[in-house]
């Protein structure tokens, strides 16, 4: 699978990362690379095997709907957030 | 000329205590952003703990609808990116979802059903919430990782009408199994609608559109309606490929439109993968069993209620609609008073009372007891229909419920008692000898005169039925 | 420096004093070990990487977007530390979000080796590994990934020890691969680590991924007379360079002489354990880090809309191999590639943990080589697939979840540069790996 400029800039859209113009064919190449080197794994064969793999055993622990209330996490977060008011997190408009 | 295939997605907010996977409450907070915690801050090396209610909400879903509950399913991560998503991913089931083919049943106007598919419900975190401020939003994560149940259903519904019933049906099941508020103004019942048309005949599917931000069941049906003209019109004017392709429109509640939200064309490769914060869902044989312990539904109470009490399809339906009035109607019961006349009592004199003061039936003044023990009075003769009535008049306005006592200062009580009304009744006869000899003779009308001397003489308290009765006897 | 087994024999006072010490070390080095000097808690002192959260301290990642971000809680692990009669001091430096084998990556500036300051340390625990093999730190706790406890260990000389996936809280400790990730000590010698070890592990209700097996002491249990059947893979060592085969060679003389049966094997080739790896990691990692948007914490960027501020934020905010991996990770996440990449690694993991269990039928312990080299000089690996590929005998481990102590065996006659091998084990064997290890430490007897 060859990594292109189209590629690329489908994944900056999916990373929301700006590759910048004097790095992107330096990038193209490395990803590529990466890319091409991982596909050694087509050389297993794995058709009997199943997808889904944990080194757990058993299923997700489930806990009790019991509320507790975690007063500190958010007074912190605010109070250092890059910007706050009012005890919301402020962002510039969205726009559609 | 057109045939309109409608499927719906309906996101049910659970009404757990804490959220899907923190113990954060879900109850009202005041303050924003004061229900939270790293994990639904997605503060760095948080994690993820799944609540079992939220699981065991779901299963009882699954089970009221026929379903199949999934005894393994899986929690993938869904990302994308927005302020009031935190993680920018959503944690959602994708490929294995905790419930899947299952079915609920419109009641039809014509009292028939028609059967709706779902094809599947699953588990997912809700997001938070952003107010937008001219220049800037502000985001609120109070609400971020509610847990939600995502209803999807088969492409079964034919019409704007049909899509109404099975939100309400849907909404009523929510309701009674107690998972959710389901209040579509508050947003813990939220309908999107995806909407396409065909020609009559073809097979395949046209393109299905999405319509989101409808938040009432009057709207859902403009908004159904309005697109379906839409998309008729483009395909009769031979615009359908420009016009209508696969995308999510908005409903303009103001302008009665659906519009089309720019700049989503590829946004949504969603990358879903298991999430490896968490391990798969595993229910447990007594848990699955334990969530089929689900109280009666609305279908097999309407189905109980022709069956055993003998009351009528329609009434049926309309009271075993609203969880409320159905509880309310079987309370009254209690009152050992014929289900036929507790129908009444409750439709039509209770709800036209409440109507009217634009109440609904869990803002009744007069509960279901009082209620009930009102219509026993009529049928053990202690005041008519009508004085009944004046009782529950009184009873909307006033606090006191002692029905013995209104019935006395209202001057109420009937008079069943023979020797009472046979002494009115004489009394009348003897008063009216010439209107007697004209009945006798033939002048059956006069019965009427009769009674309505009667009633008139006993101001109104005489049992009708004993009037009527005894004038016979007496009249010959 | 003082181990940690003795200074928990030390009174407090002494402990201060201790303390005071390693600060005023610390902070004369020039390793750039420790990149901050906050302290939280009581006892002794343990170095903690700077991506496990600690109330109040502002726990970067090794990274700029984190600037501004101060954790309002405390990690499990170090919750279970202070409950030990240990406590957290000082922050050590780090590849950025753990991406790395070098620790050159970090935004707050390079580590050195404390045996060539021309050399790496490893990463991307490097500040944990220079710091303890330097002598400025007593423990330390480093995270491991794909090698990044072992590796860095084994570069400069002390021991590193990765958990059984799921046996240390991964509660706190800022994500890069969710399935491999493991929190771990990082000590002098190996009965510290065990103590260390002991001290932080646990099934811990707020990680779903917490193992729920039962905890025995292993440190109380420390037995390096046990005679175990130890594997070598030799098709393995052959990769490596002529350094690494002697030492290796020699170890194994050491483990028959202490009466240890070996037992030779041989493994798939380890471009496999590189791809599953790579694909699996970044893939997790992308979506780990897609939190870090600079809406709720960390520095934010100029931007006029909110779309602007998330890619000026994160393309600033982020080093670039950081962003190569998250490119990566959605590559191979990404609608029509998910089957052939992500699917199918995940499908590979299972190969390479069969593996792993066909030899522990008939072993205890594998010996490994934990790099193919010494520590590189600073600056030498350029490409990013040759960084990749330097991890090759590190990473199966972590895709198998399985326990493995990395321990300095000899020094390089060249370069001076310490040796470590590890010595691997099966899951939730702890007790095993760490008795292996012991009994190789005192036969070798390693000194620093």
């Amino acid at each position: 699978m060859h990594i292109d400029l189209t590629v690329l800039e489908k994944l900056e859209k999916l990373s929301h990362l700006r590759i910048a113009e004097s790095k992107r064919e330096e990038v193209i190449r490395q990803l590529s690379e990466i890319v091409s080197y991982v596909e050694n794994l087509s050389e297993l064969d794995t058709t009997h095997l199943d997808a889904s793999f944990s080194t757990l055993e058993g299923g997700t622990p489930m806990r009790e709907d019991i509320p507790v209330s975690d007063t500190t996490a958010a007074p912190s977060i605010l109070s250092h957030a890059p910007m706050s008011m009012d005890g919301f997190f402020v962002v510039p408009a969205i726009i559609e | 000329m057109f045939e309109i295939v409608i499927g719906l997605e309906v996101h049910v907010q659970l009404n757990t205590k804490t959220k899907i996977f923190c113990s954060c409450p879900t109850s009202f907070a005041h303050e924003q952003n004061t229900n939270t915690c790293p994990t639904c801050l997605a503060l760095p090396g948080a994690l993820p703990v799944l609540n079992i209610e939220a699981v065991r909400k779901a299963m009882s879903f699954g089970y009221a609808v026929n379903a199949t509950v999934n005894q393994r399913s899986i929690f993938n991560r869904k990302s994308y990116f927005y302020p009031d998503s935190p993680k920018a991913y959503q944690i959602s089931q994708f490929d294995v979802p905790i419930v899947e083919h299952g079915e609920l049943f419109l009641d039809l106007e014509d009292d028939t059903t028609k059967r709706v598919g779902i094809t599947r419900a699953h588990l997912e975190a809700d997001a938070g919430k952003s107010i937008h401020e001219g220049a800037i939003s502000k985001v609120d994560l109070n609400r971020a990782d509610t847990p939600l149940l995502e209803i999807v259903s088969d492409p079964d519904m034919r019409s704007a009408d049909e899509a109404v019933l099975y939100l309400k049906k849907l909404h009523s099941i929510v309701r009674y199994l107690d998972i959710s508020d389901a209040n579509m103004q508050e947003g813990s019942f939220r309908c999107d609608v995806n909407v396409s048309i065909r020609p009559k005949g073809q097979q395949e599917f046209g393109t299905r559109v999405e319509i989101k931000n409808i938040n009432s069941f009057k709207f859902v049906k403009a908004a159904i309606q309005y697109e379906v003209q839409r998309q008729i019109e483009a395909y009769e004017d031979g615009y359908y490929e420009q016009e209508v392709y696969q995308e999510t429109r908005l409903w303009d509640v103001a302008k009665g439109v659906t519009k089309s939200m720019r700049g989503k064309e590829d946004s949504a490769d969603y990358r879903y993968f298991p999430d490896p914060d968490l391990r798969p869902v595993l229910v447990t044989d007594e848990m699955m069993e334990e969530a089929k312990k689900i109280p009666e539904l609305p279908d097999a109470k309407v189905a109980r209620y022709v069956d055993k009490l003998g009351i009528k399809h329609y009434d049926a339906v309309v009271i075993c609609a609203q969880k409320e009035m159905a509880y309310y109607f079987e309370a009254m019961l209690e009152s050992n008073i014929a289900p036929k006349t507790a129908v009444t009592w409750l439709t039509s004199e209770l709800l036209g009372r409440l109507n009217k003061a634009g109440h609904d039936i869990t803002e009744s003044p007069v509960d279901a007891k009082t209620l009930g023990t009102l219509v026993s009075k009529i049928e053990d003769n202690t005041i008519s229909g009508k004085g009944a009535k004046d009782v529950l008049d009184y009873m909307m306005e006033s606090d006191s419920r002692d029905i013995d006592a209104i019935i006395d200062e209202l001057g109420l009580a009937q008079v069943s008692d023979d020797s009472a009304i046979l002494a009115i009744i004489d009394d009348v006869i003897a008063r009216n000898q010439d209107k007697v000899a004209e009945y006798k003779s033939g002048k059956d009308k006069l019965f009427g005169f009769f009674v309505g001397q009667t009633m008139k003489a006993s101001k109104g308290s005489a049992n009708p039925a004993k009037v009527n009765e005894l004038l016979k006897e007496r009249l010959g | 420096m003082i181990t940690l087994k003795e200074a928990l024999t030390k009174s407090k006072e002494e402990l201060a004093e201790i303390k005071t010490e390693i600060e005023k070390l610390a902070r004369e080095s020039e390793l750039n070990a420790y990149i901050g000097f906050e302290s939280s808690g009581e006892g002794v002192p343990i170095l903690i990487k700077d991506n496990i959260q600690v109330t109040d301290w502002p726990v970067t990642s090794g990274s700029k977007i984190l600037q501004g971000y101060i954790a309002p809680y405390d990690a499990t692990a170090i919750t279970n530390l202070k409950k030990n009669g240990m406590m957290a001091f000082g922050r050590a430096n780090m590849d950025e979000f753990a991406m790395g084998s070098t620790t050159e990556s970090s935004y707050y500036g390079i580590t050195k080796n404390p045996h060539d300051l021309n050399r790496v340390p490893g990463g991307s625990s490097g500040g944990s590994a220079a710091a303890v093999a330097g002598g400025i730190a007593i423990a330390a706790l480093g995270s491991d990934t794909g090698g990044s406890i072992r590796q860095p260990a084994a570069y400069c000389g002390c021991v590193g020890f990765k958990p059984t996936y799921g046996m240390v809280s991964r509660y706190g400790l800022a994500a890069y691969a969710s399935s491999l990730d493991q929190i771990g000590p990082i000590t002098q010698n190996v009965e510290d680590a065990a103590i260390l070890y002991d001290a932080i592990s646990g099934h811990d209700p707020k990680d779903s991924t917490s193992a729920e097996h039962e905890r025995v002491s292993i440190a109380a249990n420390l037995d390096g007379n046990r005679k175990l059947r130890i594997a070598v893979i030799d098709n393995y060592i052959e990769a490596a360079s002529e350094a690494i085969q002697k030492a290796y060679a020699e170890t194994v003389k050491a483990l028959e002489s202490a009466g240890h049966t070996i037992v030779h094997k041989n493994m798939q080739n380890t471009k496999y354990d590189i791809a599953t790896y790579y694909i699996v990691a970044t893939a997790e990692a992308a979506t780990n880090l897609a939190r870090f948007d600079g809406v709720r914490y960390g520095r934010r960027a100029e931007g006029s809309n909110l779309s602007e501020l998330y890619y000026n934020t994160r393309s600033e905010g982020f080093g670039e191999e950081v962003k190569r991996r998250i490119l990566l990770g959605n590559f191979v996440l990404s609608s029509g590639y998910y089957d052939a990449y992500y699917l199918k690694a995940q499908k590979v993991r299972h190969l390479i943990r069969d593996e792993f269990g066909a030899i522990f039928d008939d072993v205890d312990l594998i010996l490994s080589p934990v790099a193919p080299s010494v520590a590189p000089i600073i600056g030498s690996i350029h490409d990013p697939l040759d960084m990749y590929k330097s991890d090759m005998y590190t990473i199966a481990i972590n895709l198998a979840g399985l326990p493995a102590l990395s321990l300095p065996v000899g020094k390089d006659e060249e370069t001076g540069m310490p040796i470590g091998l590890q010595l691997i084990g099966r899951a939730f064997d702890e007790q095993k790996v760490f008795d292996g290890a012991y009994s190789l430490e005192q036969t070798i007897n390693y000194k620093n």
